[in-house]
């Protein structure tokens, strides 16, 4: 990703943002960056100060400086530098203790060599050696252990693409439109979409489709890190064949400004590869689950949820046993006002094959954590590490194939009845793919006004109600 | 001559390593270490232009650091052994120019800096927190004969470095001018100094244009809070 100073970019009549692409076929770009990664071909092993260096001679006689840099920037990402750890920290730590213990002791008639004489007798390491050592964690002292260099050619695409992303790191909201897209193409965008954990809206528009994206700058927090999920989705933009791409850009001290690009822009996707890319997270996660019963579906179907909206499930676990499959979508923590709105949906139209994972973080706020605890399919989880939250997400999910009502205290009713408002005839004379919202109840202890209530209650038997915040398994059977 | 041809990048070297060796002269170095001995019950913090500079002292003197580059780990650490007393010294470039409440230090250095009135005053306002039975003292390190004594003279058109107390001049009073181009109420030194030439003495010495090419050691700001 390219930072503010080496973005280059024009303004039209003072309102429309154009960066100034460059040709991928110009010769001069093409030497230069021919040469920049020349360089960092040969010098693994060399500290990253002496490598800036070299390149800084490159950068100073090529046509367009800044164009340089910004492809020198780019090289450098993907450089691997080598990490010495604490062993500098705590070099210097116990260096400066003692020249600070020698110093105060000193006279005021002392020379330097004696204080460095006394100061050198009480070091781990010999004087030279400290001093050479003693900001070995500098990042100019790092040395060079890999590089994943690109050709020419494709770091000059890489570098377009990355004048539109920095831009986009500032972008209020992000309009993608896309005409007539192939079923692949949008299935694998709106998949990194999900991967992405962007707040948007997706919308039919005639036979296209219409993605309102908000942008980092209406985020109230976590602003650098949403903003570089925004900009990697810009990445996957250009799988579509036609599109154009609209974002409200607030540049610091500058007027707004409003970013527009298409598909004649010379811009590449990052990932040309086959559709199936799974988040390492969710990789991990099913690793650790350990569980033969349950196989990841990294691509599930799209799905309708409430009246129109879409929804594209982050992935789904299919069961081995029977075959049916259960989706699975993430709210994080700045997917707040999604997850309330997927909540009203979800109560208005159960989903019994789709389960909801709340980041914790979300659930700290006391109203959303009672709203939580009366919803059914909902399973927390914390950054999503290998762990707790993959079994209770499995544990939902068997619960939701097996169509067992449990408390969160695990009190199953003696008598395994499920009572329904609506019967399963009558249900399937309606909709026989989305069957109305059951309620579902305990039958000892439901109260009237329980039954009375649109969405669906759920109680055990011994009355345990939203206690915690897990919600109850359940599963609504459909006909 | 263009700054991107063989003999500008040359000149421009030149003109960086000009400055470099009038950041950090011998006498400089010297008259650093005299003025840590001095104060080496106190708490001094040193301040230089640029990281270079304070990385090449933190080596020679192993003395602690404290830069945009340190670990906010180490840097909190730093601080808080500051303020206890266990570190007498920090060596900072400028990223203790200010928004760092740093209460304990009663001593300041000033080795290098820019020609900025505003960097000066800020730095003077490090060592200015108020203490009880607190006495703060200002050093100025700068190389006579060099560009950087202009420098000097220009950072200090403040008023908290006037010997009389002088009426609040606007910004564009305070924009400073071309380096030889010193005010005629600048000319003569404007508060109390204290020349501290190679053999580090304590009497004033001659106007700091006569001087040779040595240290001048200079306390403008002392004052009690």
């Amino acid at each position: 990703m390219l930072t503010r100073d080496l973005l280059v970019y024009r303004r039209v009549k003072g309102i429309r943002l154009r960066p100034t692409f460059v040709d991928p076929d110009d010769d001069d770009h093409i030497a230069t960056a021919g040469a920049l990664i020349e360089l960092l071909t040969h010098a693994a092993g060399e500290p990253r100060g002496a490598v800036d260096e070299a390149a800084d001679a490159i950068c100073g006689e090529a046509r367009k400086v800044k164009v340089a840099r910004g492809l020198y920037k780019l090289l450098t990402d993907r450089c691997e530098w080598d990490d010495p750890g604490d062993t500098a920290m705590e070099l210097r730590a116990a260096a400066f203790a003692r020249s600070a213990a020698v110093l105060r002791d000193l006279s005021e008639e002392s020379s330097l060599s004696d204080y460095l004489a006394a100061v050198a007798a009480g070091l781990p390491r010999p004087l030279a050696d400290v001093r050479a050592h003693l900001y070995d964690d500098l990042a100019e002292h790092r040395r060079l252990l890999s590089a994943k260099l690109p050709s020419p050619a494709a770091l000059l695409a890489r570098y377009n693409l990355a004048l539109a992303q920095g831009l986009v790191l500032y972008a209020g909201s992000l309009d993608v439109r896309a005409p007539s897209p192939g079923p692949l193409e949008l299935r694998k965008l709106l998949r990194w979409l999900r991967f992405s954990r962007l707040v948007a809206e997706v919308r039919r528009d005639g036979d296209g489709w219409h993605l309102r994206i908000e942008g980092p700058a209406a985020q109230l927090d976590m602003q650098k890190k949403y903003g570089l999920q925004l900009a990697t989705f810009l990445g996957a933009v250009p799988v579509l064949g036609k599109f154009t791409v609209e974002a409200d850009i607030d540049l610091p001290r500058q007027p707004r400004a409003r970013l527009y690009l298409d598909h004649k822009d010379p811009l590449k996707a990052l990932d040309d590869g086959p559709l199936g890319h799974i988040p390492p997270e969710i990789e991990l996660g099913m690793a650790s689950l350990g569980d033969a019963r349950w196989t990841l579906d990294p691509m599930p179907e799209l799905r309708h949820v409430g009246a129109a909206g879409m929804c594209v499930p982050d992935f789904a676990l299919r069961d081995a046993t029977t075959g049916k499959s259960v989706a699975v979508e993430l709210f994080h923590r700045w997917h707040r006002h999604a997850l309330l709105r997927r909540l009203d949906e979800l109560a208005a139209r159960p989903d019994p094959h789709f389960l909801v994972g709340v980041d914790l973080s979300l659930a700290k706020d006391d109203a959303l954590a009672a709203r939580l605890a009366t919803a059914p399919q909902v399973f927390t989880f914390n950054n999503f590490r290998p762990g707790s939250a993959w079994h209770r997400c499995s544990s939902r999910s068997a619960t939701c194939s097996e169509g067992q009502v449990t408390c969160p205290r695990g009190h199953v009713p003696a008598d395994s009845v499920i009572r329904s408002r609506s019967r399963p005839d009558r249900m399937s004379e309606r909709s026989p793919r989305r069957p109305k919202p059951a309620a579902l109840t305990c039958p000892r202890t439901s109260p009237r006004s329980r039954l009375r209530a649109r969405r669906p209650v759920l109680t055990c038997p011994r009355g345990h109600l939203g206690s915690d915040r897990t919600a109850l398994r359940v599963r609504i059977v459909p006909p | 001559m263009c700054h991107r041809s063989e003999d500008g990048r040359q000149a421009f070297a030149a003109y960086r390593e000009q400055k470099r060796i009038a950041f950090t002269a011998e006498a400089k170095i010297e008259a650093l270490w005299r003025l840590l001995l001095r104060h080496r019950r106190d708490r001094i913090l040193v301040f230089t232009e640029d990281n270079d500079t304070v990385h090449r002292l933190s080596r020679l003197f192993l003395l602690p650091v404290i830069t945009h580059q340190t670990p906010p780990k180490e840097r909190v650490s730093l601080l808080a052994q500051f303020a206890s007393g266990a570190l007498p010294v920090l060596l900072t470039s400028k990223v203790l120019n200010e928004g760092v409440d740093v209460p304990d230090a009663n001593v300041g250095i000033i080795l290098s800096g820019s020609g900025s009135v505003r960097e000066h005053v800020q730095r003077l306002g490090r060592i200015l927190r108020k203490k009880e039975g607190k006495r703060a003292t200002l050093y100025e390190l700068c190389t006579a004969v060099a560009a950087e004594h202009g420098v000097s003279e220009r950072r200090r058109q403040h008023r908290a470095y006037q010997k009389e107390p002088q009426p609040r001049r606007g910004p564009a009073a305070l924009r400073p001018g071309p380096i030889d181009q010193v005010p005629s109420d600048m000319s003569e030194p404007t508060g109390p100094e204290e020349h501290v030439p190679g053999d580090m003495s304590e009497a004033p010495g001659p106007s700091p244009r006569a001087r040779g090419p040595r240290a001048r050691a200079a306390s403008p700001a002392e004052d009690e809070c």
